[in-house]
């Protein structure tokens, strides 16, 4: 049905199209025909242009007979024109292949690419290549994450944890797709770095807000990853050597200009980061990623994923627990033209997390499980119209099941088992009228529109804006409606939590809502430099929320709160000859609010800010110097500590007897703050060449004035923990 | 105006520099204070403990530091009980209690328990009693031996102004050992689930009569499982039937403090309830009513 409705209007569309013909093709790495996503093509005699899908794919419909110079840019790549001479009822193809820039100095924001059909009117959206990835000092190595937590409106957890939270939201309000696959816990153990080598990452798309109808379940951002395909020219390799880890990768070409990867990384923690931390208990990991592309034709790309990590952090003492986290996923992709001007792309994916952690000898820390489970079937289809104008489509079907146990005393445990499934289908419209770039969409829950869920909760529509002012300056404006089910389960008044566990809904229930509304001005008031200035309001119409006045077991563990996140962000980047100089600044304030009680949640950071420089010293040698800066978290003080009889066995045992245990009891929630985080990295990179084999070698300075940082703080036994100290490491890299 | 911004961001990083992480917040000694009034009885218990700062001590490690030399008093209308500082020596050791036995708590009525100490905020708590419920099982034929063939049924009628009740039966036996008959106890479950036995479970806010049943199955297995256990060395001397009977305040703590029993949560924290005023603890209302009868044999 959707097939013949896309035939229907493509058809009618290119009836019209006379004198007119479309231009289509791909954009691929010059070195291993790697296909190109978000690469910009576009005409200047026409004022058209577009963006290649994540396939590498673009299509400029109905263009006027006639030869035109086409020009092909992507990031981290030289930019390449060509001659093209559109004539004919069929559509020509062109393809491009394109150079890497052996050196650049490049920053993390991507923003404001022009005249783009399919990403002009985005707000609130970043893009990442592998090279921006290796750019942001890190402790051992680069990291998607960390590189992610440099955007403004970006939160990090920590310096020895990966993890974020997005303007005011929940670190589980962010949704994580990669390759299609949805990954629930993306962190290796401790979050010292993500589950992803930047070495497998081909591209990243962040939005921290307003993100178009084709995505939804999450509040909050959307981290949307697209890995390489692998070497299809020849054989290659890459292996590297940090503090934390050792890897090697290896890829090459299969028949038919198919290709395949492999990637496998290794903890070396034994050698590494334990000789500088005393407090962290052993960690242990690896991850191995697995990916063939096949077929496809000259437009398409089939492919399949392998994933598989696992993290194990030992415990050191009797009063540790063990962990072991693992994650599975796989997925097959396919996407290809449909028909002249209807593209679509279809993954079949699973994806498993769980984390088991044991008692403690101490009996302090009990066990504890949980297991995610998520099998999903997306589509999407888009369609190319002469007047510019985009349609996109699809749908998405999932079933989810959740799982997890703890115990709640010596001999009592939790156990519960969930199942839900998520049917959501989307529209989206993007058009030009003059300067102004509109991507209208609504994205439906089906599942909530059969279970009689609201209105308002079952429709929810989006909508994003650039009002192109002069060529220097850009409005920018975004609202939308977004709903989760998900959630993970934790101690609110735990500072740091090793242990979440999801819990989903039940589906007669509303989810979680959020509205979103951003605005901004965008521009480039010098040639080297570019300055973005949004400012954003989350109002979190429903939350789910611990009842604290939660008093017998009969009554519900949730209920129902509000929210509100709102917040200003500026960002400046300056961009010279051999220096590049970066900063975002990020005000925000998080306030949730259920029954009585109205408190910021524990994440809720007040002045962010991080400024980055990176020095090319000598050809092939740069210098980048990092500085973050971060008002406190909020957190709850322990007010005092009795001895609390628990009256056990209410009604069979004696009333006057002894048991119980000392409890700590704590002051107004998240009143206070902990002391503002700052910390100055230093990385020092020589890129190299030996014959056939070419690498970066590098010096990394991390937490160069030895800041004092606090990770986390335990209430039970009254030990400070702190973020990592000074810390010299050495990473290189070789490939062939 | 760089000269402003290079100064405002020292400023900023030496305001951060100088922030100190206080774990704690202002500690203020509370009193912590248990207490469970039981309904017609002439003997009640005040236990009153100090808090401690946090961290002082770890949670591994219990204190219970009895405060000596308190005023306690229960007050009612006019009434008032005065508790005495008493050391108590018991199979768990020796503490501190302040106990009084000089007349017997009423039901239906609004009493306040107050603790005062030097150096501690005084903490008070109101509660209000209830009536003592009954119990009576009407078709008592309870047989030693496993061969009780009818359902045993047990009606309760709670008493007006409790929140919770548990109906239970306990059969009293005697077992030889070492040549001495020991008195012991067994409760009669309800059903099983499997092996596990299941037993009665708290009944809320019932003001009328309502019926218990124990099927003749499980006082047979019951009955066989014992018997199994120590053969000839074993008999029945009674089965008492015991409603036990709690105000509100009571069972919200024992709920709260032991993670909701009963029910299934998903709660993470570990949160805390009181109704003492200015401290910790509880006061709470009790009351137990039984109904006892001779276990025979067959003939």
């Amino acid at each position: 049905m959707i097939i013949r409705l896309l035939i229907v209007l493509t058809t009618a569309v290119s009836l019209a199209a006379a004198q007119r013909s479309d231009l289509r093709g791909t954009v691929a790495d010059s070195a291993n025909g790697e296909k190109l996503p978000f690469a910009t093509v576009s005409i200047a005699e026409l004022k058209r242009g577009t963006v290649t899908t994540a396939s590498g794919f673009y299509l400029l419909a109905g263009l006027p007979y006639g030869t035109y110079t086409v020009t092909v840019s992507a990031l981290g790549y030289q930019t390449r024109t060509a001659t093209v001479r559109i004539a004919g009822t069929e559509p020509v193809s062109k393809n491009f292949v394109l150079s890497s820039r052996p050196i650049e100095v490049s920053g993390v924001d991507v923003v404001g690419q022009r005249s783009t059909e399919l990403s002009g009117a985005t707000v609130s959206a970043h893009r990442l290549g592998q090279k921006d990835l290796m750019q942001v000092p890190v402790t051992g190595q680069a990291d998607l994450f960390r590189s992610i937590q440099v955007l403004p409106g970006v939160v990090a957890g920590s310096d020895v944890s990966s993890k974020f939270f997005v303007r005011g939201g929940a670190g589980d309000q962010n949704l994580i797709i990669y390759d299609g696959l949805k990954i629930y816990n993306p962190f290796h153990a401790f979050g010292i770095f993500s589950i992803f080598d930047p070495d497998i990452i081909k591209s990243t798309e962040v939005y921290t807000g307003g993100f178009p109808a084709g995505f939804g379940g999450r509040l909050s951002s959307v981290i949307n990853v697209q890995s390489d395909d692998g070497n299809a020219a020849r054989f290659a390799g890459k292996a590297g050597v940090n503090l934390i880890s050792g890897k090697l990768q290896l890829e090459g070409p299969l028949p038919g200009e198919n290709s395949w990867i492999v990637n496998v990384r290794r903890s070396l923690l034994d050698n590494g980061l334990d000789r500088f931390l005393t407090e962290p208990p052993p960690i242990e990991f690896h991850d191995i990623f697995a990916k063939v592309r096949f077929g496809g034709g000259d437009y398409g790309k089939y492919s399949a994923n392998f994933f598989t990590a696992r993290d194990r952090i030992s415990a050191r003492s009797a009063a540790d627990a063990s962990h072991d986290w693992n994650a599975v996923a796989g997925s097959l992709r396919i996407s290809d033209l449909l028909q002249d001007r209807a593209y679509f792309e279809s993954v079949i994916s699973y994806s498993k997390f769980g984390i088991d952690r044991t008692a403690s000898l101490s009996g302090v820390i009990t066990p504890a499980s949980s297991t995610i489970t998520d099998m999903s079937i997306r589509s999407d289809f888009t369609i190319f119209s002469e007047s510019q104008d985009l349609y996109l489509f699809g749908f998405e079907v999932s079933g989810l099941g959740s799982e997890f146990s703890y115990a709640v005393g010596p001999t009592r445990s939790i156990a519960q088992k969930l199942t839900a499934a998520e049917f959501w289908s989307w529209f989206r419209y993007q058009t030009t009228l003059g300067p102004v770039a509109l991507d209208a969409g609504l994205h439906t829950d089906m599942l909530g529109l059969l279970n009689g869920l609201t209105f308002s909760t079952v429709f929810q529509p989006r909508l994003s804006g650039v009002l192109t002012l002069t060529d220097v300056w850009k409005l920018k404006a975004s609202a939308g409606s977004y709903t989760q089910r998900l959630l993970t389960l934790t101690n609110e008044d735990d500072i740091t939590s090793l242990y979440e566990a999801w819990y989903i809904l039940p589906k007669s229930e509303e989810p979680e809502k959020a509205v979103h509304l951003i605005a901004g001005v965008e521009g480039r008031p010098a040639p080297d430099v570019t300055i973005s200035l949004q400012v954003y309001r989350k109002t979190y119409a429903r939350l789910s929320l611990y009842n604290r006045d939660k008093r017998l077991s009969t009554e519900p563990d949730f209920v129902r709160g509000t929210g509100l996140a709102q917040g200003v962000e500026v960002m400046v980047r300056w961009t010279l000859s051999d220096l590049d100089l970066y900063s975002a600044y990020t005000y925000g304030r998080t306030t949730v609010t259920v029954g009585p009680y109205s408190y910021p949640p524990r994440y809720d950071r007040r002045h962010t800010l991080n400024a980055m420089a990176t020095l090319r010293i000598l050809s092939g040698l740069d210098l980048t110097a990092k500085w973050e800066f971060g008002t406190g978290y909020a957190y709850t003080q322990s007010s005092a500590m009795y001895f609390r009889r628990t009256f056990d066995d209410l009604g069979r045992s004696p009333l006057l007897n002894d048991e119980g245990s000392m409890y700590i009891s704590l002051g107004e929630k998240n009143a206070a703050r902990l002391p503002a985080f700052h910390r100055l990295d230093l990385t020092l990179t020589y890129r190299y060449a030996a014959g056939p084999v070419r690498g970066d070698a590098g010096l990394n300075l991390i937490n160069v004035y030895d800041r004092k940082n606090i990770l986390y703080y335990d209430r039970k036994t009254a030990q400070t923990v702190h973020m990592l100290p000074l810390m010299p490491s050495a990473f290189i890299t070789a490939e062939f | 105006m760089k000269h402003t911004i290079i100064a405002a961001a020292i400023a900023v990083l030496l305001v951060g520099c100088s922030e100190e992480f206080q774990p704690n917040g202002p500690y203020v000694q509370r009193l912590s204070v248990y207490s469970v009034l039981t309904v017609a009885d002439s003997t009640q218990f005040v236990t009153v403990e100090s808090s401690v700062a946090p961290a002082a001590h770890s949670v591994t490690e219990p204190v219970l530091r009895g405060v000596p030399g308190a005023a306690v008093r229960l007050s009612s209308g006019t009434d008032t009980l005065l508790f005495r500082d008493t050391i108590l020596a018991s199979d768990a050791g020796i503490a501190r209690h302040y106990i009084s036995t000089s007349s017997a708590v009423a039901s239906n009525t609004t009493y306040t328990l107050t603790v005062e100490a030097p150096g501690y905020p005084s903490a008070s708590a109101t509660v209000r009693t209830f009536t003592v419920g009954s119990v009576y099982a009407s078709n008592v034929k309870l047989l030693a031996d496993a061969d009780q063939e009818e359902d045993l049924t047990v009606q309760v009628l709670p008493g007006r102004g409790s929140f919770a009740n548990l109906l239970r039966v306990v059969f009293e036996y005697e077992w030889l050992k070492n040549g001495v008959w020991t008195p012991a106890t067994a409760e009669l479950p309800v059903g099983y689930d499997g092996e596990r036995a299941v037993y009665p479970v708290f009944g809320f806010n019932t003001t009328s009569t309502f019926t218990v049943v124990f099927r003749p199955a499980v006082y047979r297995k019951t009955v066989r499982d014992l018997r199994a256990r120590y053969a000839d060395s074993l008999r029945f001397i009674a089965a008492v039937f015991e409603l036990r009977q709690f105000d509100q305040h009571l069972f919200t703590y024992y709920s709260v403090a032991n993670k909701f029993p009963g029910g299934s949560t998903i709660r993470l924290d570990d949160p805390d309830y009181t109704n003492v005023l200015n401290g910790f603890g509880v006061v709470g209302v009790a009351s137990r009513t039984t109904y006892r009868t001779a276990m025979k044999s067959l003939p």
